[in-house]
């Protein structure tokens, strides 16, 4: 599979930035003299040049160093909460698909509910019962998200199960949890990993979404979203102070788009190219 | 009388759908003697897979089965398979029975490695102490089966290897616990004729040097000829014709199995001209009170339409279930 990836430019490409990315935002204490939250009120708003890539902000921070942290955050929001999401969507969908009847019936409307609550709306609910921080953000992506991977993992599954190799298993006398940790879930990977690589994109969208509209992610924590809504009260005078972070999450959600793509034409082998 | 392994008396399986009792197999008798190999035959739908499943306890959830199927164990212990429970049925099914599927492509995980899934039931049923002593006895299993340089071969994933290999991959999953009986449905349908003999003589291969019992399930009256030493010919859920098979072969009593026979292409024969069997399989569920076969029948009778014929024998071991070869034996 590494192979067919290296092959495909698109997810060659997009790889290569997100790992450029991750690198620089693990790295950015080395990299930059200035702090996230440092601030000198001296060189307020200044325009890029000057020592400061991207000029600083309305206090005086430096842009180029906080967009670095905020990435930090956006590829947490990234990860986390998403393989979280597919984590307990597995669950949901394996339990859905194996105890039909009852247990299926209510797992499958619940993320029907789920599902029917527009996705900005859920979250909002979240963040202002446990207010806003980085957890009740991750919460909320789950509860956004787990209900369409369910689904897809239950018809999946549901496929699997009536192959001939786990009859086989049930007549060797393979328990359940066998069936299911042996032979279920390892069919299964593939269809995770492109529900894990489609969703990263608009968890991180979602996060910048929340930290923009002041409910996300609280400062002094720095977010891309959150940089992007401070300034836009300056957008018209100083835009590179909203076009920078705002430009970050693009180049972020671009290039894991791409790589979700790929992966998703790799495994699928009517789509490979031979 | 206990020479038999299997014995099966008045099986009846039935699948409900929309309420209603649809009879699959409708009281079937059927008995599988030591070390011997049995050909199950018939066309498609007429029970043949049912019965078999209903043996491994692994018919689907909306079928049921009624009537008795007795385990004969070689120990001397007799068991009534359709009274255990579920786990006592798997912990027996393992390791006394194997199974071999007819469609090679899906019968083996894709993700799983060849040697891990042949070892998977020594785990299970803890028939080993160890990894190393596990993959020992699938190397040579898989060498058994007549797979080339099994040790390459234990990591390889299945979609590497051809489909006659995937099926002696099965065999060797199915015999690995030195069952009693292997049961086969259609093993080799989905391969070629080449690949179909080699797997045919390795099943009575693997059958004489482990005195292993077996039930052919099958359509292909060659596969029955080649393989089997008795025959069951099964028509809409009954058992019309029972014979050891050279009998079988030389003199076909029931019209079903004549056609079935005469049905087979043969070389030499007039390349214009197909025998069939006139007519279609009758719809399931609709119950008739004569024959199931007299619509399709070539020596028909008045009585065929009105009454059911009893089983009879018609030489030693060879049972009809025909009016018209009632007759003949009087």
């Amino acid at each position: 599979m590494i192979k067919l990836l290296r092959q495909n430019k698109t997810a060659l490409i997009s790889g290569a930035v997100i790992l450029v990315v991750i690198i620089l935002s693990t790295l950015a204490p080395l990299l930059s003299k200035y702090s996230e939250t440092s601030q000198d009120l001296a060189h307020r708003l200044m325009a890029p040049g000057n020592g400061h890539l991207f000029g600083t902000d309305e206090l005086g921070r430096d842009v180029l160093t906080r967009i670095l942290y905020g990435t930090r955050v956006s590829l947490f929001i990234a990860l986390l909460p998403t393989a979280l999401a597919v984590v307990v969507g597995t669950f949901a969908g394996v339990c859905s698909a194996l105890f039909n009847g009852v247990i299926d019936f209510a797992i499958m409307r619940f993320a029907d509910v789920m599902l029917s609550i527009p996705g900005m709306l859920l979250s909002m609910v979240v963040l202002y019962t446990f207010g806003g921080s980085l957890s009740s953000v991750v919460i909320a992506l789950i509860l956004i998200e787990w209900g369409g991977i369910a689904r897809v993992v239950r018809t999946r599954a549901l496929e699997i199960y009536q192959k001939e190799y786990i009859e086989a298993a049930i007549i060797t006398g393979a328990g359940q949890g066998r069936i299911i940790f042996f032979h279920i879930i390892p069919n299964l990977i593939p269809t995770l990993i492109v529900l894990f690589t489609l969703n990263i994109p608009s968890s991180i969208l979602a996060e910048s979404t929340l930290s923009f509209l002041g409910i996300g992610i609280q400062p002094p924590q720095v977010s891309l979203g959150l940089m992007t809504g401070y300034s836009r009260q300056y957008l018209f005078q100083m835009p590179w102070l909203s076009l920078a972070p705002s430009g970050m999450v693009m180049l972020l959600v671009l290039s894991f788009n791409f790589l979700g793509d790929a992966i998703r034409d790799i495994l699928d082998p009517k789509r490979r190219q031979l | 009388m206990s020479d038999f392994l299997l014995k099966i008396s008045n099986l009846t399986v039935s699948v409900t759908r929309n309420k209603q009792d649809i009879p699959i197999v409708k009281g079937i008798d059927m008995d599988i003697p030591r070390g011997k190999i049995v050909g199950l035959v018939g066309e498609s739908g007429c029970g043949k897979s049912m019965t078999a499943k209903s043996i491994m306890g692994i018919l689907p959830r909306s079928a049921h089965m009624n009537g008795s199927i007795l385990w004969n164990d070689p120990d001397g212990s007799q068991t009534e398979i359709t009274g255990l429970k579920e786990k006592e049925l798997r912990k027996m099914c393992g390791p006394k029975i194997g199974m071999v599927f007819q469609e090679p492509m899906t019968s083996l995980n894709p993700m799983m490695k060849i040697g891990d899934q042949v070892a998977e039931v020594l785990f299970i049923h803890k028939l080993v102490k160890n990894r190393s002593e596990a993959k020992e006895k699938v190397i040579r299993t898989l060498g058994e089966v007549g797979i080339p340089e099994p040790e390459r071969h234990y990591n390889s994933y299945p979609h590497r290897i051809s489909g006659g290999m995937r099926q002696r991959v099965m065999i060797a999953m199915a015999v690995i616990c030195e069952p009693s009986l292997l049961i086969a449905d259609e093993p080799t349908t989905a391969l070629d004729v080449t690949i179909e003999a080699q797997i045919l003589k390795l099943i009575r291969h693997m059958c004489e040097t482990h005195n292993m019992s077996a039930l052919v399930i099958t359509h292909n009256m060659g596969v029955v000829s080649t393989l089997c030493d008795k025959v069951y010919v099964m028509y809409m859920g009954r058992i019309l014709e029972r014979a050891p098979v050279d009998q079988l072969f030389k003199t076909p009593i029931h019209p079903y199995t004549r056609g079935l026979l005469s049905s087979i292409p043969r070389i030499h024969a007039n390349p214009e001209y197909l025998a069939t069997i006139p007519g279609n399989t009758p719809e399931f569920g609709k119950e008739t009170v004569g024959c199931d076969f007299c619509l399709r029948c070539s020596d028909d009778q008045r009585r065929c339409f009105f009454e059911k014929p009893k089983e009879a024998e018609i030489e030693k071991d060879h049972f009809v279930s025909c009016f018209s070869a009632n007759n003949r034996s009087k």
